[in-house]
């Protein structure tokens, strides 16, 4: 099992210097110069345009910059915006704990409401609770989370006074925005959950558990729900990924700092330091929910081992 | 046994975690108030966030909008090239304009406690043009800057390498507000983004990161400039910007009482919010250069006299005023906004909106109208590229408008709405035809240097990569003149060839909009309308 773990982290090493390396050719080959991005509408000489474009390190080799880069990263260093020259660890430091904090809370939200969506939709299958928690998840997986969260603002904030409308820090500011990123994320949970116990239910080990007089709870329980959340328990973990990184919208909407909004915003002005510091921390952030979800699957199914 | 106990584990628990919610939801059930701000505090919903806090290397006016807090600047402008005292008492300019001499104040202390001294002015001026600090917004506010000489500790000299008549609108930016000396030196690298001092009114307490900045009352502050009438502190304790940049949501903060004081105001709330019993709409004509269209004359087929005069003449302003923007916006004249000092308003009835007209312009110019109905010049067909960024929505409705305005004319506009990085990159080569500029500040020869001079054609601002050597020797004559009478003479002229020589066309001219609610009185805000000041505010309960 350590072995495991510690094989699975080396392994980590490679994956997060190809995601770097990836990131880093595509915002090269991506028109646009970031030091004409710095100046924008701005009155700038030819001078001072190259003058910028030398503090910014962009006239030396891309490798070198690139090497640079992977230098510091022992060191805790991963250089600094070319900017607004915030070292990179602090912009990330300064968002994590919002993105962190909204993607947990999102999380419960999505978990919660998608596991009971799905369980009453497969275990009431063809009844009105299926069709009604399926109409449920439908609406989750079409409607688009700005329309969501403005009207979670317009009802519960301006209409009923309930929760403040933006901002963080306390669980009352928290609450919207994770019903609105939770509720959007349980559609695909529900779903599958929906489809993996009712293929569980028809195997012949759940036949088996009834006819020796167990329980229904029971059978649910040990027997279908531990088998059905192999595939789901993968999915969970991709998306709190997703929440944790790609929150850009909900972020906006209900004006919360965040890793995802730092990250596009650092994108459109080719702020390379950024981009390649945000990439390696969500590449991180998959690579230990992914060994998690590994490690779960032993849990969940007694055959899997680690060797 | 054990499956009873758990039964009635989860049963307590689930009754605990419903109890903590409940005493927590309930006061905001029965309190809808109580997320409304404590006397003394106003809260400002920002539209979004910024670079850095040091006014001097930033190139946001949301900065400038808050360090106007921090700092003070060394005069104030009370309107259209009218100043009086701030940091400095008194103020000769040479008859050239090129040497500025500021008597300081004797009784002013920064934050940090260093007192103010002509030094602080020589540091703080030197720092702009220093290529470390990579000044953007200060740097072209500072214009030809030679140097400062400390002439006795309460006064400084400020020379410039040529004539600069519009320094005292430059000095009276919060981006040429003076700052601590003593702190630049201790935190260099750190100045501006955890710290930041000068000698205004509020001090900064706190600043995170795209969320929120905390000013507290400078408990010190006697020194106020007499334009305020107000000596003593500022009657807030503090002031909390924080950043909503979703419009609607911002909005939904000022009715919540989360916020008191917003800015950027959609127009589609204008009516709403100018008819509301509990709130107030401030509108403040916007100074500056309104929303325009510049057309490249350095490609093909803008750089045909008779294309741009065509294209001015098909574009319906005031359809356009009404139909994108409510009518809350006005239909432009000139490349300066009404309120700038030397605005001709003859350019007004200059180029009527008039397809008849353009449609003549461009048969006489030997473009003929194809099958499609787009017009054709030999093997050329008349289409333009417009590049436009896919960020305001409203510029895609305005583009949208104009397209449709030239396609009855026979002009194919091709809109080519792309992401910040590669629209710069296109419209700094000269790849467009046609690019939007709108632009605020409150000098008129900074303005048309901007848009007009050669020395940013070719990749710079002037985009309509106008060349001209008459325009050229008018701008320079504005920043060499210091009598506002002729001023104003060749700012006119100015405006008038800029017209004659079809470079752009003047589309909307904006008003700055804010909102807050009605318990705040006191607020002031320049007459360019960008910096709301809080000095004078006070929050009644």
């Amino acid at each position: 099992m350590l072995q495991f773990v510690v094989r699975r982290l080396l392994l980590a090493i490679p994956t997060m210097v190809a995601a770097s390396v990836l990131v880093f050719l595509m915002l090269h080959l991506v028109p646009g110069d970031p030091a004409i991005i710095f100046f924008g509408d701005q009155p700038v000489t030819p001078e001072r345009l190259e003058l910028v474009r030398r503090q910014m390190g962009l006239h030396r080799p891309l490798v070198v910059q690139y090497v640079d880069f992977v230098r510091g990263i022992p060191r805790g260093d991963l250089g600094r915006s070319i900017h607004n020259r915030t070292p990179v660890l602090e912009e990330l430091r300064l968002r994590v704990g919002s993105s962190a904090a909204l993607a947990l809370a999102a999380f419960v939200v999505a978990v919660g409401l998608g596991l009971s969506l799905g369980l009453i939709s497969a275990l009431w299958r063809g009844k009105w609770a299926d069709a009604g928690a399926m109409l449920i998840a439908l609406g989750g997986v079409s409607m688009p989370i700005f329309w969501l969260a403005s009207m979670l603002i317009f009802v519960f904030s301006l209409k009923l006074g309930w929760f403040p409308a933006t901002g963080f820090g306390g669980w009352d500011r928290l609450v919207l925005p994770a019903v609105a990123l939770g509720f959007i994320s349980s559609a695909t949970l529900a779903r599958l959950v929906r489809s993996s116990v009712l293929e569980v239910l028809l195997q012949p080990f759940v036949t088996t558990a009834r006819s020796k007089g167990l329980r229904e709870a029971i059978v649910i329980r040990r027997h279908v729900l531990k088998n059905a959340f192999i595939a789901v328990i993968t999915v969970m973990g991709l998306q709190f990924g997703t929440l944790l990184s790609g929150a850009v919208i909900t972020e906006t909407v209900f004006a919360r700092p965040g890793v995802g909004k730092l990250l596009v915003d650092a994108i459109s002005n080719k702020d390379f330091p950024v981009v390649q510091g945000a990439v390696l921390f969500i590449a991180l952030v998959y690579i230990i929910i992914n060994l998690l979800v590994d490690l779960s699957y032993a849990y969940l199914d007694p055959r899997i081992r680690f060797e | 046994m054990d499956r009873m106990r758990r039964r009635e584990f989860l049963k307590r628990a689930g009754i605990g975690v419903g109890a903590l919610a409940a005493s927590q939801a309930l006061p905001r059930v029965f309190l809808p108030g109580a997320y409304a701000q404590a006397t003394g505090t106003l809260t400002y919903g920002m539209a979004g966030g910024f670079d850095t806090l040091d006014v001097t290397a930033t190139t946001f006016t949301r900065v400038g909008r808050i360090a106007l807090h921090i700092i003070d600047p060394l005069v104030w402008s009370t309107g259209s090239g009218q100043y009086s005292p701030g940091l400095a008492t008194s103020w000769t300019v040479s008859p050239d304009a090129t040497v500025y001499t500021f008597k300081m104040r004797d009784d002013v202390k920064f934050h940090d406690g260093t007192p103010l001294t002509a030094e602080a002015v020589k540091v703080t001026f030197d720092r702009i043009v220093d290529p470390a600090t990579r000044a953007q917004t200060a740097f072209s506010f500072i214009g030809p800057y030679d140097r400062s000489e400390v002439v006795d500790k309460y006064t400084v000299r400020v020379r410039f390498k040529s004539p600069n008549a519009s320094f005292l609108n430059g000095a009276s930016s919060p981006y040429l507000g003076i700052i601590s000396p003593t702190a630049v030196q201790k935190y260099g690298q750190d100045f501006g983004r955890v710290v930041f001092v000068g000698t205004g009114p509020f001090m900064l307490q706190s600043y995170r990161t795209d969320a929120e900045v905390r000013l507290i009352r400078n408990p010190n502050y006697t020194w106020g400039a007499p334009s305020f009438n107000h000596q003593g502190r500022a009657y807030l304790q503090s002031i909390v910007y924080r950043i909503v940049p979703e419009e609607s949501t911002r909005l939904a903060t000022l009715e919540t009482g989360e916020t008191l004081f917003i800015e950027d105001v959609p127009v589609t709330d204008y009516q709403r919010l100018k008819s509301s019993r509990d709130k107030v709409l401030l509108e403040i004509r916007q100074a500056g250069s309104g929303w325009s269209l510049m057309m490249n004359q350095g490609r093909a087929p803008t750089d045909d006299l008779a294309v741009r005069r065509a294209v001015m003449h098909a574009i319906d302003k005031e359809g356009l005023v009404r139909t994108v923007w409510n009518s809350v916006y006005k239909a432009a004249c000139s490349p300066l906004t009404p309120n700038m000092l030397g605005f001709d308003a003859t350019t007004c009835t200059k180029v009527p909106y008039n397809p008849d007209q353009a449609r003549r312009l461009l048969d006489e110019a030997g473009w003929r109208v194809g099958p499609d109905g787009i017009r054709v010049k030999g093997s050329e067909r008349l289409r333009l590229e417009f590049y436009l960024q896919t960020t305001p929505q409203k510029n895609i409705e305005m583009a949208s408008f104009i397209q449709a305005n030239a396609k009855q004319v026979g002009i194919d506009v091709n809109l080519n709405v792309i992401a910040r990085a590669g629209y710069l990159d296109a419209v700094r080569q000269g790849r467009h035809n046609f690019q939007f500029w709108w632009d605020t500040g409150t000098d008129p020869g900074q303005m048309l240097r901007i848009l007009f001079h050669s020395r940013n054609a070719g990749g710079g601002t002037n985009r309509n990569n106008y060349r001209n050597p008459e325009m050229d020797r008018l701008i320079e004559q504005i920043d060499a003149t210091a009598d506002p009478t002729r001023r104003k003479e060749i700012i006119a002229r100015a405006q008038q060839k800029a017209i004659d020589d079809a470079v752009m066309v003047y589309l909307a001219d904006p008003p700055s909009l804010y909102a807050h609610d009605r318990s705040v009185s006191g607020v002031w805000v320049d007459w360019g309308g960008n910096y709301p000041y809080f000095f004078n505010t006070r929050v009644q309960r």
